[in-house]
């Protein structure tokens, strides 16, 4: 079942997308393998955290040098992610320690399949659960930073004169624009994917205060709220970079 | 000088901000007493070290103070075990709060840690993120933030129903209709651009679950059981419709994105040239499209799988090979983003066909 919706999604891929179809097909799979990579190195015991900003920089090369061209503009989203990615490590780190989100909630702790599986595992889960955080934003991140690059671009591109707050400001205006869309997906693909798990604990008569304190709730909203705070904060730093960039280079 | 006004409005939002925000954690961490369960905060800590077997366990010897409910101010003593990954367990500082189980054995009072409060971390995480917002895109993040709103409240009510079990088909495709609509209004208002991407939008997603009822039907169904949180639902029979729901709300927010994208592109194509070719209108929707698809799939991939590391280490570290946990373990995440990106990819077409219908149907396409 999984191969024929691959292949309906190859398929599909390929048709509409033409050319530039494949590369992004390309980048897909080189993406899917920097994944694996990265996952392979955690297990191995790799620094978790060396292993995250590795994988970071090469799935960004990835999406923006060889899917996008390197180019003005993928040079300034490139510069925007980095910084914004430093901000949200550290957020992350402060929340993983504080509110202990590592390994097992409470909910899928006692599954089946959990008891039979070793829990002495040597690897940090608090590395491992802010490793998956920085490497989940990428991409969410990239669509923001690559959005308002490319508009405050082509706005420069045609009016020349404007000046580097002028531009600025517009790169604004275009992430204001964008940032209604961009909670939606984080928001429905957020639901979508624990919709059970809201159910289990409806099922078992969670009060807000315990919804609101349970690991399992933490785990599914941290990652999310990080690639939120990670993408609007992309949306400044992009349209300042990019404004600099277009007043230094054109 | 407006400029001036501007970033002085701005800081003094900031300083109210921060303000607010710290009244709201301070208020967070001395909750207590809206709590039914009892909560108490770690005041010393011992931790000694103990070799076995399996690996290094710690005992930690826990004195912390009852703040709320019958023993309200007195001290109980506490033992924790933790192992070094914490995959399990939780480590334990003085100053934390946590939330006990209470016995009484022989008139001694004997507790167990239940879990640690995190409120104040949910509120703190939610109150970084509002601010930003607010701050990179003014008044329109507040629109974002009602709209998110309003989506949580109806999924809740989806939620309840899908408890009951009764109607889960036509719950999730009433679900469907009101998170579209009302997320695309929010996000661009009432207008033929957004009434073109709520249409294209609703056509593609229903062009994704028809793909995966017949699929599923052919191939035959995942068996939903292996899904996580499953243990205490009580209606297997379900699962298989539950998944469904899942499967057409994670894509719907990538698609909603696409869809109003090629509907921006199409009626601007056609507000700065009216008379344009429907040739030439499909060659521009086709340039943009393109540009966003490969992208949009990245995010549905890195979004669905990243948030299965920490479990795929910990099934890698128990020997299981790639192609088992793909094949066994992970199959749901795997059909969610393949699904996801159909969908994403079929709103491409759907969504420039309904543009130039619904812009032609007004005479605006020559």
């Amino acid at each position: 079942m999984i191969l024929i919706l691959a292949a309906v999604f190859v398929v599909l891929f390929i048709l509409l997308g033409g050319d530039r179809g494949l590369r992004s097909l390309g980048a897909l799979a080189l993406n899917i393998a920097i994944f694996l990579l990265d996952i392979k190195a955690l297990e191995y015991g790799f620094p978790a955290y060396a292993v995250t900003f590795v994988t970071v920089i090469l799935m960004s090369v990835v999406i923006l040098f060889f899917q996008n061209g390197y180019n003005l503009k993928t040079r300034a989203t490139f510069l925007a992610l980095s910084l914004v990615t430093v901000f949200v490590f550290i957020l992350a780190l402060v929340f993983a320690h504080g509110a202990k989100i590592s390994g097992y909630n409470e909910l899928n702790m006692y599954e089946d399949e959990t008891a039979m599986l070793a829990s002495h595992v040597n690897i940090n889960m608090t590395a491992a659960a802010v490793a998956m955080v920085i490497v989940g934003i990428v991409g969410a991140v990239i669509d923001s930073a690559m959005a308002v690059s490319s508009a405050v671009y082509e706005v420069s591109h045609k009016n020349p004169e404007l000046t580097e707050r002028e531009l600025f400001a517009s790169g604004l205006r275009m992430g204001g624009n964008i940032m209604g869309t961009t909670v939606n997906t984080l928001l429905f693909a957020g639901i979508g994917e624990a919709l059970l798990m809201y159910l289990e604990m409806k099922e078992l008569h969670y009060s807000i205060g315990q919804l609101l304190n349970s690991k399992a709730f933490f785990q599914m909203l941290f990652p999310m709220l990080m690639s939120a705070i990670g993408c609007v904060c992309v949306i400044p730093a992009a349209a300042w970079i990019m404004g600099n960039f277009a007043k230094k280079y054109d | 000088m407006k400029k001036f006004e501007a970033g002085r409005g701005k800081r003094y939002f900031s300083l109210a901000y921060l303000v607010i925000s710290i009244l709201i954690l301070i208020g967070s961490v001395h909750d207590s007493f809206l709590y039914k369960e009892t909560i108490a905060e770690v005041i010393s800590v011992q931790t000694k070290a103990s070799a076995q077997e399996s690996g290094t366990m710690y005992e930690q010897e826990i004195e912390a103070k009852i703040l709320n409910g019958v023993w309200k101010g007195e001290q109980i003593s506490l033992t924790n075990l933790y192992s070094k990954s914490l995959t399990v367990d939780e480590k334990y500082r003085k100053g934390n709060q946590v939330f006990l189980s209470l016995s009484e054995k022989d008139g001694a009072l004997e507790g167990k840690i239940a879990g640690l409060k995190r409120d104040t971390y949910v509120f703190a995480a939610f109150l970084i993120f509002f601010y930003f917002l607010c701050m990179a895109t003014g008044k329109r993040g507040l629109t974002t933030m009602v709209s998110a709103g309003i989506n949580i409240v109806l999924f809740y009510l989806a939620l309840c129903f899908y408890e009951k079990g009764s109607y889960i088909f036509l719950v999730t495709i009433i679900l469907m209709i009101l998170f579209t609509v009302l997320s695309l209004i929010c996000a661009s208002g009432v207008n033929r651009v957004t009434q073109a991407a709520i249409l294209a939008t609703l056509l593609s997603v229903a062009a994704v679950g028809v793909i995966y009822f017949i699929v599923s039907k052919l191939m035959g169904e995942p068996e939903y059981f292996m899904m996580e949180y499953t243990e205490y639902l009580p209606n297997t029979n379900q699962f298989g419709m539950l998944f469904f729901a899942q499967i057409l709300i994670g894509g719907l927010g990538a698609i909603m994105d696409v869809a109003i994208s090629i509907s921006t592109t199409a009626g601007e194509l056609i507000f700065v040239n009216p008379r344009i070719s429907t040739e030439s209108l499909y060659d521009g929707v086709r340039n943009v499209a393109q540009d966003i698809m490969g992208t949009m799939i990245n995010v549905l991939f890195l979004s669905y799988f990243c948030g299965a590391i920490p479990l795929i280490l910990i099934k890698m570290i128990n020997n299981y090979g790639f192609t088992e946990i793909f094949k066994f373990h992970i199959p749901f995440e795997l059909i969610q983003f393949l699904t996801g990106s159909i969908g994403i990819l079929l709103a491409i077409p759907i969504s420039t066909w309904v543009s130039i219908r619904i812009f032609k149907r007004k005479g605006e396409v020559a």
